[in-house]
Protein backbone atom coordinates (compact mmCIF):
# COMPACT_ATOMS: atom_id res chain seq x y z
CA UNK A 1 0.00 0.00 0.00
CA UNK A 2 1.62 3.73 -0.76
CA UNK A 3 2.22 5.31 2.19
CA UNK A 4 1.06 8.64 1.29
CA UNK A 5 -1.84 9.73 -1.26
CA UNK A 6 0.33 11.16 -4.07
CA UNK A 7 1.31 9.63 -7.49
CA UNK A 8 5.16 9.25 -6.62
CA UNK A 9 4.40 7.39 -4.09
CA UNK A 10 1.47 5.03 -5.73
CA UNK A 11 3.91 4.60 -8.73
CA UNK A 12 6.66 3.61 -6.33
CA UNK A 13 4.26 0.87 -4.70
CA UNK A 14 3.89 -0.08 -7.98
CA UNK A 15 7.03 -0.67 -9.31
CA UNK A 16 7.98 -2.32 -5.56
CA UNK A 17 5.44 -4.82 -5.84
CA UNK A 18 6.68 -5.67 -9.52
CA UNK A 19 10.46 -5.58 -8.03
CA UNK A 20 9.36 -8.35 -5.79
CA UNK A 21 7.29 -10.46 -7.56
CA UNK A 22 10.50 -10.46 -10.15
CA UNK A 23 12.68 -10.51 -7.86
CA UNK A 24 14.75 -7.96 -8.86
CA UNK A 25 15.78 -4.32 -7.65
CA UNK A 26 16.06 -2.89 -11.20
CA UNK A 27 14.69 0.79 -11.63
CA UNK A 28 11.40 -0.14 -13.85
CA UNK A 29 9.76 3.04 -15.62
CA UNK A 30 5.97 3.60 -15.49
CA UNK A 31 6.06 3.29 -19.23
CA UNK A 32 7.25 -0.39 -18.84
CA UNK A 33 4.80 -1.32 -16.09
CA UNK A 34 2.31 -3.18 -18.22
CA UNK A 35 5.04 -5.11 -19.93
CA UNK A 36 6.32 -5.89 -16.44
CA UNK A 37 3.14 -7.61 -15.28
CA UNK A 38 2.81 -9.37 -18.57
CA UNK A 39 6.21 -10.70 -18.20
CA UNK A 40 5.59 -11.92 -14.83
CA UNK A 41 6.27 -15.49 -14.76
CA UNK A 42 2.91 -17.54 -12.43
CA UNK A 43 3.11 -20.57 -11.60
CA UNK A 44 0.05 -20.92 -10.06
CA UNK A 45 -1.49 -23.38 -7.41
CA UNK A 46 -1.07 -26.31 -8.43
CA UNK A 47 1.76 -28.83 -6.99
CA UNK A 48 3.62 -31.04 -8.21
CA UNK A 49 5.78 -33.51 -6.48
CA UNK A 50 8.65 -31.45 -5.39
CA UNK A 51 7.40 -28.24 -4.89
CA UNK A 52 9.58 -24.15 -4.02
CA UNK A 53 8.09 -22.21 -2.22
CA UNK A 54 8.68 -18.78 -1.61
CA UNK A 55 7.83 -17.27 1.60
CA UNK A 56 5.23 -15.57 1.14
CA UNK A 57 3.68 -19.22 0.23
CA UNK A 58 3.53 -19.04 -3.56
CA UNK A 59 5.31 -21.65 -5.45
CA UNK A 60 8.74 -20.65 -7.60
CA UNK A 61 9.27 -24.18 -8.69
CA UNK A 62 7.41 -27.10 -9.01
CA UNK A 63 8.97 -30.57 -10.39
CA UNK A 64 8.10 -34.03 -10.98
CA UNK A 65 9.52 -36.97 -9.10
CA UNK A 66 11.38 -37.73 -12.17
CA UNK A 67 12.05 -34.27 -13.16
CA UNK A 68 13.26 -33.69 -9.24
CA UNK A 69 15.96 -36.89 -8.92
CA UNK A 70 17.10 -35.56 -12.21
CA UNK A 71 18.03 -31.89 -10.72
CA UNK A 72 22.02 -31.46 -10.03
CA UNK A 73 21.72 -28.31 -8.69
CA UNK A 74 18.99 -26.38 -6.19
CA UNK A 75 17.06 -23.26 -8.37
CA UNK A 76 18.36 -19.88 -7.70
CA UNK A 77 16.10 -18.68 -4.92
CA UNK A 78 13.89 -15.62 -4.91
CA UNK A 79 15.71 -12.07 -4.85
CA UNK A 80 14.99 -9.99 -2.09
CA UNK A 81 18.17 -8.21 -1.61
CA UNK A 82 16.02 -4.71 -2.57
CA UNK A 83 14.59 -5.61 0.64
CA UNK A 84 17.61 -5.43 2.62
CA UNK A 85 17.20 -9.30 3.01
CA UNK A 86 19.76 -12.32 2.27
CA UNK A 87 18.75 -15.54 1.28
CA UNK A 88 20.41 -18.24 3.85
CA UNK A 89 19.40 -21.44 2.54
CA UNK A 90 16.59 -23.89 1.56
CA UNK A 91 14.78 -25.90 4.17
CA UNK A 92 16.34 -28.80 2.40
CA UNK A 93 19.22 -30.09 0.21
CA UNK A 94 19.47 -31.49 -3.21
CA UNK A 95 20.65 -34.50 -1.09
CA UNK A 96 17.41 -34.27 0.74
CA UNK A 97 15.68 -34.69 -2.57
CA UNK A 98 16.83 -36.98 -4.10
CA UNK A 99 16.50 -39.51 -0.58
CA UNK A 100 12.81 -38.51 -0.97
CA UNK A 101 12.77 -40.54 -4.49
CA UNK A 102 11.96 -36.15 -5.69
CA UNK A 103 9.00 -36.25 -3.22
CA UNK A 104 9.32 -32.82 -1.04
CA UNK A 105 8.15 -29.37 -0.61
CA UNK A 106 10.66 -26.86 0.31
CA UNK A 107 10.87 -23.06 1.63
CA UNK A 108 13.80 -20.79 1.59
CA UNK A 109 15.07 -18.81 4.62
CA UNK A 110 16.33 -15.29 4.90
CA UNK A 111 17.57 -13.20 7.64
CA UNK A 112 17.97 -9.14 7.61
CA UNK A 113 21.04 -7.60 5.98
CA UNK A 114 21.77 -5.26 9.01
CA UNK A 115 21.42 -7.65 11.92
CA UNK A 116 18.27 -5.88 12.72
CA UNK A 117 14.82 -7.18 13.92
CA UNK A 118 12.04 -5.71 11.55
CA UNK A 119 8.46 -5.33 11.73
CA UNK A 120 6.95 -4.40 9.01
CA UNK A 121 3.56 -2.88 9.91
CA UNK A 122 0.38 -1.31 7.96
CA UNK A 123 -1.05 1.45 9.59
CA UNK A 124 -4.86 1.99 8.49
CA UNK A 125 -5.50 5.27 10.66
CA UNK A 126 -3.45 7.29 12.28
CA UNK A 127 -2.50 5.79 15.13
CA UNK A 128 0.51 5.22 18.02
CA UNK A 129 2.89 1.97 18.30
CA UNK A 130 4.11 0.84 20.85
CA UNK A 131 6.99 -1.84 21.09
CA UNK A 132 8.15 -3.96 24.43
CA UNK A 133 11.52 -5.58 24.75
CA UNK A 134 13.11 -7.14 27.87
CA UNK A 135 15.98 -4.86 26.57
CA UNK A 136 17.34 -1.74 26.04
CA UNK A 137 17.44 -0.95 21.69
CA UNK A 138 17.74 1.24 19.01
CA UNK A 139 15.06 1.91 16.73
CA UNK A 140 14.12 2.90 13.21
CA UNK A 141 10.95 3.65 13.24
CA UNK A 142 10.81 3.22 9.11
CA UNK A 143 9.48 6.90 8.52
CA UNK A 144 12.51 8.87 8.78
CA UNK A 145 12.36 8.94 12.77
CA UNK A 146 14.84 7.20 15.03
CA UNK A 147 14.76 6.47 18.44
CA UNK A 148 17.55 5.22 20.86
CA UNK A 149 15.94 6.08 24.21
CA UNK A 150 13.00 4.08 25.63
CA UNK A 151 9.83 6.14 26.94
CA UNK A 152 9.48 4.21 30.03
CA UNK A 153 10.41 0.89 31.67
CA UNK A 154 7.32 -1.37 32.91
CA UNK A 155 7.98 -4.17 35.55
CA UNK A 156 5.88 -7.04 36.63
CA UNK A 157 4.53 -7.38 40.01
CA UNK A 158 7.37 -9.24 41.46
CA UNK A 159 9.79 -6.19 40.18
CA UNK A 160 11.36 -9.22 38.54
CA UNK A 161 11.33 -8.34 34.73
CA UNK A 162 11.40 -5.46 33.10
CA UNK A 163 9.80 -4.36 30.10
CA UNK A 164 11.41 -1.02 28.08
CA UNK A 165 8.93 0.48 26.33
CA UNK A 166 9.01 3.09 23.22
CA UNK A 167 5.87 4.38 21.58
CA UNK A 168 6.04 5.80 18.17
CA UNK A 169 2.94 7.95 16.38
CA UNK A 170 2.03 6.58 12.85
CA UNK A 171 0.26 7.90 9.87
CA UNK A 172 -1.58 5.24 7.57
CA UNK A 173 0.93 3.72 5.76
CA UNK A 174 3.23 0.71 5.36
CA UNK A 175 6.29 1.01 7.21
CA UNK A 176 9.39 -1.07 8.31
CA UNK A 177 10.72 -0.76 11.98
CA UNK A 178 14.56 -2.19 12.26
CA UNK A 179 15.08 -3.13 15.61
CA UNK A 180 18.52 -3.39 16.96
CA UNK A 181 20.21 -5.35 20.37
CA UNK A 182 22.58 -7.44 21.45
CA UNK A 183 20.17 -9.97 23.22
CA UNK A 184 16.58 -8.69 21.36
CA UNK A 185 13.44 -10.21 23.01
CA UNK A 186 10.31 -8.82 22.30
CA UNK A 187 7.42 -8.64 24.87
CA UNK A 188 8.41 -8.67 28.64
CA UNK A 189 8.28 -11.82 30.89
CA UNK A 190 6.31 -12.09 33.66
CA UNK A 191 7.85 -13.58 37.07
CA UNK A 192 8.00 -17.57 36.93
CA UNK A 193 6.52 -18.17 33.87
CA UNK A 194 6.96 -17.39 30.26
CA UNK A 195 3.52 -15.11 30.39
CA UNK A 196 3.65 -12.30 28.23
CA UNK A 197 2.31 -8.95 30.47
CA UNK A 198 3.36 -6.75 27.83
CA UNK A 199 2.58 -7.12 24.13
CA UNK A 200 5.73 -7.23 21.70
CA UNK A 201 3.94 -4.79 19.37
CA UNK A 202 0.70 -2.98 20.29
CA UNK A 203 -1.65 -2.86 18.13
CA UNK A 204 -1.10 -6.76 16.87
CA UNK A 205 -3.30 -6.63 14.16
CA UNK A 206 -0.86 -3.74 12.71
CA UNK A 207 2.22 -6.46 12.16
CA UNK A 208 2.44 -8.58 9.15
CA UNK A 209 6.03 -9.82 8.40
CA UNK A 210 8.96 -10.55 10.78
CA UNK A 211 12.51 -10.52 9.61
CA UNK A 212 15.36 -10.98 11.92
CA UNK A 213 19.14 -11.57 12.43
CA UNK A 214 21.73 -13.90 10.91
CA UNK A 215 21.93 -16.91 13.45
CA UNK A 216 19.74 -15.45 15.94
CA UNK A 217 16.84 -17.00 17.40
CA UNK A 218 13.68 -13.80 18.30
CA UNK A 219 10.97 -14.87 21.03
CA UNK A 220 8.04 -13.44 21.29
CA UNK A 221 6.24 -13.39 24.58
CA UNK A 222 2.69 -12.75 25.00
CA UNK A 223 0.03 -12.93 27.58
CA UNK A 224 -2.98 -14.01 25.26
CA UNK A 225 -4.02 -16.15 22.48
CA UNK A 226 -4.39 -15.47 18.81
CA UNK A 227 -2.47 -12.59 18.62
CA UNK A 228 -0.78 -11.20 15.96
CA UNK A 229 -3.63 -12.02 13.53
CA UNK A 230 -2.56 -10.25 10.40
CA UNK A 231 0.87 -11.58 10.42
CA UNK A 232 1.28 -13.33 7.26
CA UNK A 233 5.40 -14.20 6.87
CA UNK A 234 7.84 -14.97 8.58
CA UNK A 235 11.22 -15.07 6.94
CA UNK A 236 13.13 -17.30 9.48
CA UNK A 237 11.73 -20.04 11.35
CA UNK A 238 13.92 -18.69 14.81
CA UNK A 239 10.94 -17.02 15.57
CA UNK A 240 9.00 -18.25 18.42
CA UNK A 241 5.58 -17.22 20.13
CA UNK A 242 5.28 -18.11 23.41
CA UNK A 243 1.71 -17.72 24.48
CA UNK A 244 1.37 -19.69 28.02
CA UNK A 245 3.76 -20.63 30.19
CA UNK A 246 6.35 -23.21 29.72
CA UNK A 247 5.12 -26.31 31.77
CA UNK A 248 1.93 -26.33 29.84
CA UNK A 249 1.41 -27.26 26.23
CA UNK A 250 2.85 -24.42 23.58
CA UNK A 251 0.14 -23.12 21.63
CA UNK A 252 3.10 -22.37 18.89
CA UNK A 253 0.92 -21.56 16.29
CA UNK A 254 -2.09 -19.92 18.19
CA UNK A 255 -0.53 -16.59 18.54
CA UNK A 256 -0.05 -15.87 14.88
CA UNK A 257 -1.91 -15.80 11.76
CA UNK A 258 0.28 -17.21 9.00
CA UNK A 259 -0.59 -17.55 5.51
CA UNK A 260 2.14 -19.89 4.87
CA UNK A 261 4.94 -21.18 6.64
CA UNK A 262 7.69 -23.66 6.15
CA UNK A 263 9.63 -24.41 9.37
CA UNK A 264 12.79 -27.20 9.54
CA UNK A 265 12.73 -27.01 13.52
CA UNK A 266 10.07 -26.10 15.35
CA UNK A 267 11.59 -25.32 18.70
CA UNK A 268 10.28 -27.10 21.82
CA UNK A 269 6.91 -28.01 21.38
CA UNK A 270 5.48 -31.95 21.07
CA UNK A 271 2.59 -31.03 19.97
CA UNK A 272 0.89 -28.04 18.05
CA UNK A 273 -2.63 -27.13 18.88
CA UNK A 274 -5.21 -24.68 18.38
CA UNK A 275 -3.59 -22.33 15.31
CA UNK A 276 -5.71 -20.23 13.44
CA UNK A 277 -5.69 -20.60 9.79
CA UNK A 278 -2.49 -21.91 8.29
CA UNK A 279 -1.97 -22.35 4.59
CA UNK A 280 0.08 -23.90 2.22
CA UNK A 281 2.12 -25.06 5.38
CA UNK A 282 5.30 -27.81 5.35
CA UNK A 283 6.20 -29.05 8.50
CA UNK A 284 9.23 -30.83 7.76
CA UNK A 285 11.82 -33.49 9.38
CA UNK A 286 13.10 -31.89 12.43
CA UNK A 287 16.33 -33.23 14.27
CA UNK A 288 15.17 -32.86 17.99
CA UNK A 289 11.93 -32.79 18.19
CA UNK A 290 9.60 -35.60 17.72
CA UNK A 291 5.50 -33.91 17.14
CA UNK A 292 2.90 -36.13 18.35
CA UNK A 293 0.04 -34.85 17.28
CA UNK A 294 -1.32 -32.07 15.40
CA UNK A 295 -4.85 -31.15 15.95
CA UNK A 296 -7.42 -28.80 15.16
CA UNK A 297 -5.37 -26.30 13.00
CA UNK A 298 -7.30 -25.76 9.93
CA UNK A 299 -4.81 -26.30 7.26
CA UNK A 300 -4.83 -25.97 3.36
CA UNK A 301 -2.52 -28.07 1.89
CA UNK A 302 -0.35 -29.78 4.33
CA UNK A 303 2.69 -31.83 3.79
CA UNK A 304 4.11 -33.35 6.73
CA UNK A 305 7.18 -34.28 8.74
CA UNK A 306 7.86 -37.86 9.27
CA UNK A 307 8.24 -37.00 12.61
CA UNK A 308 4.34 -36.76 13.43
CA UNK A 309 3.49 -40.42 14.76
CA UNK A 310 -0.10 -39.95 14.32
CA UNK A 311 -2.15 -37.39 13.06
CA UNK A 312 -5.93 -35.86 14.71
CA UNK A 313 -7.93 -33.60 12.67
CA UNK A 314 -11.38 -32.56 13.75
CA UNK A 315 -14.43 -31.18 12.30
CA UNK A 316 -12.86 -27.98 12.84
CA UNK A 317 -10.58 -28.71 10.28
CA UNK A 318 -12.61 -27.58 7.26
CA UNK A 319 -10.35 -26.09 4.81
CA UNK A 320 -7.62 -29.22 4.16
CA UNK A 321 -8.03 -29.42 0.72
CA UNK A 322 -4.52 -31.68 0.64
CA UNK A 323 -2.72 -34.09 2.27
CA UNK A 324 1.00 -35.42 1.62
CA UNK A 325 1.12 -37.95 4.40
CA UNK A 326 4.63 -38.51 4.84
CA UNK A 327 6.92 -41.43 3.98
CA UNK A 328 7.77 -43.18 7.14
CA UNK A 329 5.16 -42.09 9.35
CA UNK A 330 4.88 -44.24 12.53
CA UNK A 331 0.89 -44.99 12.93
CA UNK A 332 0.09 -45.90 16.25
CA UNK A 333 -1.64 -49.54 16.58
CA UNK A 334 -3.84 -47.79 19.02
CA UNK A 335 -5.01 -45.24 16.70
CA UNK A 336 -6.93 -46.54 14.02
CA UNK A 337 -8.03 -43.09 12.36
CA UNK A 338 -5.05 -41.64 10.28
CA UNK A 339 -7.26 -39.37 8.55
CA UNK A 340 -10.51 -37.66 10.52
CA UNK A 341 -13.31 -35.79 10.18
CA UNK A 342 -11.57 -33.65 7.48
CA UNK A 343 -14.78 -32.18 6.04
CA UNK A 344 -13.10 -30.55 3.16
CA UNK A 345 -10.29 -32.61 2.24
CA UNK A 346 -10.51 -33.94 -1.41
CA UNK A 347 -6.96 -35.41 -2.57
CA UNK A 348 -5.33 -38.35 -0.19
CA UNK A 349 -1.75 -39.75 -0.93
CA UNK A 350 -0.95 -42.37 1.59
CA UNK A 351 2.42 -43.65 1.13
CA UNK A 352 4.71 -46.59 2.85
CA UNK A 353 1.25 -47.10 4.77
CA UNK A 354 2.57 -50.57 5.85
CA UNK A 355 0.96 -53.89 6.66
CA UNK A 356 -2.10 -54.97 6.61
CA UNK A 357 -3.25 -56.03 10.35
CA UNK A 358 -1.08 -53.74 12.37
CA UNK A 359 -0.48 -50.75 10.48
CA UNK A 360 -3.28 -50.20 7.69
CA UNK A 361 -6.32 -50.38 10.03
CA UNK A 362 -4.50 -47.40 11.70
CA UNK A 363 -5.83 -45.38 8.75
CA UNK A 364 -9.46 -44.72 9.38
CA UNK A 365 -11.06 -42.33 6.77
CA UNK A 366 -13.78 -40.14 7.69
CA UNK A 367 -13.68 -37.31 5.68
CA UNK A 368 -16.63 -36.93 4.01
CA UNK A 369 -15.55 -34.37 0.91
CA UNK A 370 -12.49 -36.95 0.25
CA UNK A 371 -13.00 -37.51 -3.47
CA UNK A 372 -9.92 -39.29 -4.53
CA UNK A 373 -7.30 -42.12 -2.24
CA UNK A 374 -3.93 -42.83 -3.47
CA UNK A 375 -2.21 -45.59 -1.88
CA UNK A 376 1.52 -46.32 -3.39
CA UNK A 377 3.05 -49.89 -3.81
CA UNK A 378 3.54 -50.80 -0.06
CA UNK A 379 0.07 -51.33 0.92
CA UNK A 380 -0.33 -54.87 1.59
CA UNK A 381 -4.08 -54.48 2.51
CA UNK A 382 -7.65 -52.50 2.98
CA UNK A 383 -9.96 -52.84 5.03
CA UNK A 384 -13.06 -51.34 3.54
CA UNK A 385 -14.89 -50.86 6.81
CA UNK A 386 -12.36 -48.05 7.60
CA UNK A 387 -13.62 -46.05 5.18
CA UNK A 388 -16.95 -44.68 6.02
CA UNK A 389 -16.74 -41.72 3.50
CA UNK A 390 -17.89 -41.28 0.25
CA UNK A 391 -15.40 -41.40 -1.90
CA UNK A 392 -14.89 -41.22 -6.08
CA UNK A 393 -11.68 -42.89 -6.92
CA UNK A 394 -9.85 -45.10 -4.74
CA UNK A 395 -6.10 -45.72 -6.82
CA UNK A 396 -3.97 -48.47 -6.34
CA UNK A 397 -2.47 -49.21 -9.41
CA UNK A 398 0.66 -48.91 -7.94
CA UNK A 399 0.70 -52.24 -6.49
CA UNK A 400 1.82 -54.89 -8.81
CA UNK A 401 -0.34 -57.94 -7.07
CA UNK A 402 -3.55 -57.86 -5.76
CA UNK A 403 -3.86 -56.07 -2.63
CA UNK A 404 -6.12 -57.98 -0.17
CA UNK A 405 -9.34 -56.59 0.54
CA UNK A 406 -10.21 -57.63 4.68
CA UNK A 407 -13.82 -56.10 4.30
CA UNK A 408 -16.66 -54.96 2.15
CA UNK A 409 -16.51 -50.93 1.69
CA UNK A 410 -19.51 -49.42 3.48
CA UNK A 411 -19.54 -46.78 0.81
CA UNK A 412 -21.31 -46.60 -2.36
CA UNK A 413 -20.19 -46.83 -6.16
CA UNK A 414 -16.54 -45.23 -6.48
CA UNK A 415 -13.79 -45.78 -9.30
CA UNK A 416 -11.36 -48.40 -8.65
CA UNK A 417 -8.03 -47.61 -10.84
CA UNK A 418 -5.89 -51.24 -10.47
CA UNK A 419 -2.99 -51.90 -12.65
CA UNK A 420 -4.44 -53.31 -16.04
CA UNK A 421 -2.83 -56.33 -15.92
CA UNK A 422 -4.60 -57.59 -12.53
CA UNK A 423 -8.12 -56.41 -13.48
CA UNK A 424 -9.35 -59.89 -14.43
CA UNK A 425 -7.62 -61.23 -11.02
CA UNK A 426 -9.67 -58.70 -8.93
CA UNK A 427 -12.40 -59.25 -10.69
CA UNK A 428 -12.29 -63.17 -9.07
CA UNK A 429 -10.47 -61.44 -5.69
CA UNK A 430 -12.26 -62.66 -2.69
CA UNK A 431 -14.28 -59.17 -1.33
CA UNK A 432 -12.89 -57.96 -4.84
CA UNK A 433 -15.83 -59.37 -6.55
CA UNK A 434 -18.01 -57.58 -5.26
CA UNK A 435 -17.14 -54.69 -7.37
CA UNK A 436 -16.33 -56.39 -10.44
CA UNK A 437 -18.17 -53.53 -11.74
CA UNK A 438 -16.19 -50.30 -10.63
CA UNK A 439 -12.65 -51.34 -11.59
CA UNK A 440 -10.75 -49.60 -14.19
CA UNK A 441 -7.49 -50.71 -15.65
CA UNK A 442 -4.45 -48.56 -16.35
CA UNK B 1 -19.65 -70.43 13.30
CA UNK B 2 -18.87 -69.90 9.95
CA UNK B 3 -21.89 -69.09 7.15
CA UNK B 4 -21.97 -69.40 3.68
CA UNK B 5 -24.75 -67.58 2.15
CA UNK B 6 -25.93 -66.43 -1.04
CA UNK B 7 -25.17 -62.61 -1.67
CA UNK B 8 -25.88 -61.45 -4.66
CA UNK B 9 -25.97 -61.84 -8.65
CA UNK B 10 -23.52 -59.55 -10.35
CA UNK B 11 -24.62 -57.91 -13.78
CA UNK B 12 -22.66 -60.50 -15.66
CA UNK B 13 -24.63 -63.29 -14.05
CA UNK B 14 -22.28 -64.35 -11.99
CA UNK B 15 -23.34 -65.41 -8.19
CA UNK B 16 -21.66 -64.78 -4.81
CA UNK B 17 -21.15 -65.72 -1.56
CA UNK B 18 -20.52 -64.20 1.50
CA UNK B 19 -18.91 -66.16 4.31
CA UNK B 20 -18.68 -64.70 7.71
CA UNK B 21 -18.43 -65.67 11.53
CA UNK B 22 -21.90 -65.60 12.92
CA UNK B 23 -20.37 -64.56 16.36
CA UNK B 24 -18.68 -62.03 15.18
CA UNK B 25 -14.69 -63.37 14.94
CA UNK B 26 -12.46 -62.79 12.09
CA UNK B 27 -12.54 -65.93 9.49
CA UNK B 28 -8.80 -66.84 7.89
CA UNK B 29 -8.72 -68.45 4.00
CA UNK B 30 -7.66 -71.91 4.74
CA UNK B 31 -3.87 -72.30 3.72
CA UNK B 32 -3.77 -68.95 3.70
CA UNK B 33 -2.77 -66.08 6.29
CA UNK B 34 -5.21 -63.76 5.17
CA UNK B 35 -7.63 -62.84 7.93
CA UNK B 36 -11.38 -61.53 6.64
CA UNK B 37 -14.31 -59.59 8.46
CA UNK B 38 -15.92 -60.81 5.74
CA UNK B 39 -15.33 -63.17 2.38
CA UNK B 40 -17.54 -62.25 -0.58
CA UNK B 41 -16.56 -65.11 -3.45
CA UNK B 42 -17.60 -65.96 -6.56
CA UNK B 43 -19.14 -68.69 -6.78
CA UNK B 44 -16.73 -71.15 -8.16
CA UNK B 45 -13.94 -69.82 -5.84
CA UNK B 46 -12.31 -73.15 -3.80
CA UNK B 47 -11.69 -70.82 -1.25
CA UNK B 48 -12.67 -72.01 2.44
CA UNK B 49 -12.29 -70.15 5.63
CA UNK B 50 -12.43 -71.42 9.38
CA UNK B 51 -13.21 -68.85 12.16
CA UNK B 52 -10.34 -67.30 14.18
CA UNK B 53 -10.66 -66.66 18.06
CA UNK B 54 -9.98 -63.15 17.40
CA UNK B 55 -13.11 -60.57 17.81
CA UNK B 56 -13.97 -58.11 15.33
CA UNK B 57 -13.07 -54.70 16.65
CA UNK B 58 -15.52 -51.88 16.18
CA UNK B 59 -13.65 -49.01 15.05
CA UNK B 60 -16.58 -46.48 15.79
CA UNK B 61 -16.07 -46.50 19.48
CA UNK B 62 -12.59 -44.78 19.15
CA UNK B 63 -13.72 -42.16 17.15
CA UNK B 64 -16.00 -41.06 20.02
CA UNK B 65 -12.69 -41.12 22.19
CA UNK B 66 -11.20 -39.15 19.40
CA UNK B 67 -13.94 -36.58 19.27
CA UNK B 68 -13.58 -36.00 22.83
CA UNK B 69 -9.71 -35.69 22.87
CA UNK B 70 -9.79 -32.68 20.07
CA UNK B 71 -13.06 -31.11 21.83
CA UNK B 72 -11.57 -30.82 25.37
CA UNK B 73 -7.83 -28.96 23.50
CA UNK B 74 -9.83 -26.45 21.95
Amino acid sequence: MAKNNNLTDFLTDVADAIREKKGTSDLINPQDFSAEIASIKTTGSSHKDCNFFDPHGNIIYSFTAEEAMNLTELPVPPDYTNKGLIFESYTHTLEDIHSAGGILDLGCYYYTDDNSLRYTIEIISSTEVVLHFTSEVTIDWGDGNLSDTYTSILHDSYESFAAYQYIHNYNPGKYIIKCKADDITPGMRNYASYNGKYQAIQPQECLYEIAIPKESTVRFISDSTRVYSNLNVIYHPNVKFYSTNNTTTMYYFQACNLSFAIFKNLPEHNDIYGANPLKNVVIVDDDKYIYKKLASIPLDNVCLSNKFDSLYFSNNNIFIKKIRIPKNLKWSNSQRYGVFGTRATQNIFLREIGTLTDKFKDVYINAPYVKKIKFDNTISGINGSYFISNIEILDISESTSVVPLTSLFNISYFKILVKKELLEEYKTATNWSNYADYFIGV
Amino acid sequence: MIQREFYRTREDDINLYKTYSTEGFYIQKIGTEEIYNEAVDVESAPYKYFETDKKIEIPEENIVEEITDVEEIN
